[in-house]
């Protein structure tokens, strides 16, 4: 812990060279553009050499058991399948990307019963439709549907 | 001020804003009650859709959310031993060991009176103390706004959790990601890496939602499939009876409710420090004034009001610093703030003097948001074991669908969309890294105010940095700022190398 501590008080000063030195002075016009953002730097430099210089035994992190790894691989699974969705918004359109996506959702997240997988994303996308699309008359992205 | 507050009232009574300040609460209620999901997460989702509303509504919404969410975080905490939101967590202390006796009903109806009778006496402490406070605001120059802003930078920066150095470290990364955008001296584009979009700056929405909501589902998913793989059991739900306080018992619990609203209204007014603070104090009172201390963490009426009265009673307070200098308190008053600042709206020092009748009627449709909680909670206490059995796959998938739509909705962008997964994943990062996403929030809000009055104060001693130590009110808070900075960070070395001598 003391070690990521160190490592991450590190990386936060080194964050902060590169903001100094390169980034501000690149992405900022003249000494008064570059006052606040600067100001800031030293701001974040002053807890970054505090965890850099903060001292204690290091301890590796402890390995993950199966469960967590289970769960962290479903996880990124389905953070995959949140970009997919989002990806297809503008083709397929808001509301049948949705029912698509909250199916695989519920997949992912282990709902095996089809009934479950088909009707819940149908029933709770509709009440969207209902109260955002005609209640708000909120526009979504339209794609297959005229 | 008395004028103002009628013309007020004038403006509440339209059948839209009260709808949205019943709505509002009944879903804070409802969420609130859900394991798992607080009210900042309901805030938050709710609020791109009050771009939509006339301002008094949308954040009469806002606040009903908030208000309901409060009361309905203390159901999962007596029902099942989990704090709907945090600062529920000393409800449970007693509210459990309550609801295990058989008298969940009681434990919810003791916090639901605590709660509504602490609000409503922190609105009124909103109302009469909001007008004086703004007097003083119009009265200080750049140099002192400036100071007061990095105080209470700093205050939210230390006490936002175990580390102040990641407090600290949180307020500086919202600080400079308040920088991307248009620098507002030179007009010219700063921090954007070639993507225009960001040019006015980060969007609200999808950086709100993405750091908490979408990366809070997705933690979510962690917990509910890690749990499903170990085959771990939901504890007991003790479903709540009809069981309604005797006039006995509310004399009994009504010091604890003046104590710990007084504690919880004090609190509030200090920026940073925040509910949960309120009701761990209100809930220590509560125990040394006791005459039985034996009976607190068995189930004493006692000390689920002291929560629920010292965790009520900051919100008033809390809106303050907000109305009056444009400082949320905490990000509940940030994502108010943000909710104005849609609406053309900035709060400060001039807010009170330009639109004194539409914050008039903003504070009493809080009474209205109380009075909703207290019916709305009546109603749904006898529910609330159904609440708790919604299927956790089935919420974490609508969060994800209600981010999408969310981030979509300010400005009909795609792009914010992609935004919002971007912020999505550095939230996951920051919150392994130990981050305080609420406080980074807030301090994002904080920013743009803070770079007018230092380029204001800087602009009046000709870039002398000087200015802000040689007036006397900045003097005062820049160095109670430093101190308390020098003081967590010694304290902080000093416990250190204790642990390790040990």
């Amino acid at each position: 812990m003391i070690r990521g501590k160190r490592l991450l008080g590190l990386g936060v000063l080194v964050f902060c060279l590169l903001l100094w030195f390169l980034i501000i002075p690149n992405q900022t016009e003249g000494k008064t553009g570059a006052e606040f953002p600067r100001l800031i730097v030293l701001f974040l430099a002053i807890p970054g050499a505090v965890l850099l210089l903060r001292s204690g035994a290091a301890t590796g992190a402890a390995p993950l058991k199966g469960e967590e790894l289970y769960a962290l691989r479903r996880t990124a699974l389905l953070l995959a399948l949140v970009c997919v969705y989002m990806l297809v918004i503008p083709k397929l359109g808001f509301y049948t990307s949705s029912i698509l996506g909250m199916a695989a959702f519920l997949y992912c997240l282990g709902v095996r019963t089809p009934l479950q997988i088909i009707l819940t994303p149908l029933i709770s996308v509709g009440l969207m439709y209902l109260g955002l699309g005609l209640g708000l008359s909120f526009r979504m992205p339209a794609g297959l549907l005229p | 001020m008395l004028e103002d507050i009628v013309l007020g009232l004038g403006m509440i009574f339209t059948p839209e804003n009260l709808f949205w300040a019943f709505f509002g609460v009944a879903c804070g209620i409802v969420v609130g009650a859900i394991p798992g999901l607080s009210d900042t997460m309901a805030i938050v989702l709710f609020l791109p859709f009050t771009y939509y509303l006339s301002p008094i509504a949308g954040i009469a919404l806002l606040m009903g959310l908030s208000k309901g969410g409060n009361f309905g975080g203390s159901i999962p905490a007596v029902l099942f031993n989990i704090p709907g939101t945090p600062q529920a967590m000393v409800t449970t202390f007693d509210g459990y060991p309550l609801a295990q006796k058989g008298l969940a009903g009681k434990a919810l109806n003791t916090a639901l009176l605590s709660s509504v009778i602490a609000d409503a006496c922190s609105d009124l402490i909103l109302i009469f103390l909001a007008a004086p406070v703004a007097a003083l605001a119009l009265r200080i120059g750049p140099p002192e706004y400036t100071a007061i802003i990095f105080f209470s930078v700093v205050i939210i920066a230390v006490m936002a959790g175990n580390d102040p150095c990641m407090g600290i470290l949180s307020v500086g990364l919202g600080l400079l990601l308040s920088t991307v955008g248009t620098d507002p001296h030179s007009g010219s584009p700063r921090f954007i890496f070639g993507f225009y979009e960001l040019a006015d700056g980060i969007s609200l929405m999808p950086m709100v939602i993405g750091l908490l909501a979408f990366s809070e589902a997705l933690r979510q998913a962690y917990g509910w499939l890690k749990r499903q793989a170990e085959g771990r059991e939901e504890p007991p739900v003790h479903i709540p009876g009809n069981q309604g306080l005797r006039w006995q018992e509310f004399k009994q619990i009504a010091p604890t409710i003046a104590r710990s609203t007084g504690i919880g209204a004090c609190i509030g007014i200090i920026p940073g420090i925040g509910t949960t603070v309120g009701s761990y104090l209100s809930y220590l009172a509560a125990k040394k004034c006791s005459k039985n201390p034996e009976r607190f963490g068995q189930g004493a009426l006692e000390g689920i009001a002291a929560s629920e009265a010292g965790n009520n009673a900051v919100n008033g307070p809390n809106l303050i610093p907000l109305v009056t200098l444009g400082i949320p308190g905490n990000l509940a008053a940030a994502l108010v703030l943000g909710a104005f600042m849609m609406k053309g709206l900035i709060p400060g020092p001039t807010f009170m003097q330009n639109h004194a009748q539409l914050l008039y009627a903003l504070f009493t449709l809080l009474f209205f948001s109380n009075l909703f909680t207290f019916i709305l909670g009546k109603f749904l206490v006898r529910y609330a074991g159904t609440l708790g059995s919604i299927p956790e796959t089935l919420l974490i998938s609508m969060v994800f669908v209600f981010c999408v739509i969310g981030a979509y909705a300010a400005n009909s962008s795609l792009f914010d969309v992609f935004l919002m997964f971007a912020f999505g994943l550095l939230g996951l990062a920051l919150t392994a890294l130990k981050f305080n996403l609420p406080t980074m929030l807030v301090a994002f809000f904080l920013g743009a105010l803070l770079e007018g009055k230092v380029r204001q104060s800087l602009a009046i001693s000709n870039g002398d940095f000087m200015i802000f130590f040689t007036r006397p009110v900045a003097l005062v808070f820049i160095s109670l700022a430093l101190a308390m900075m020098v003081y967590t960070f010694a304290k902080g070395f000093s416990r250190r190398r204790h642990t390790m001598s040990h």
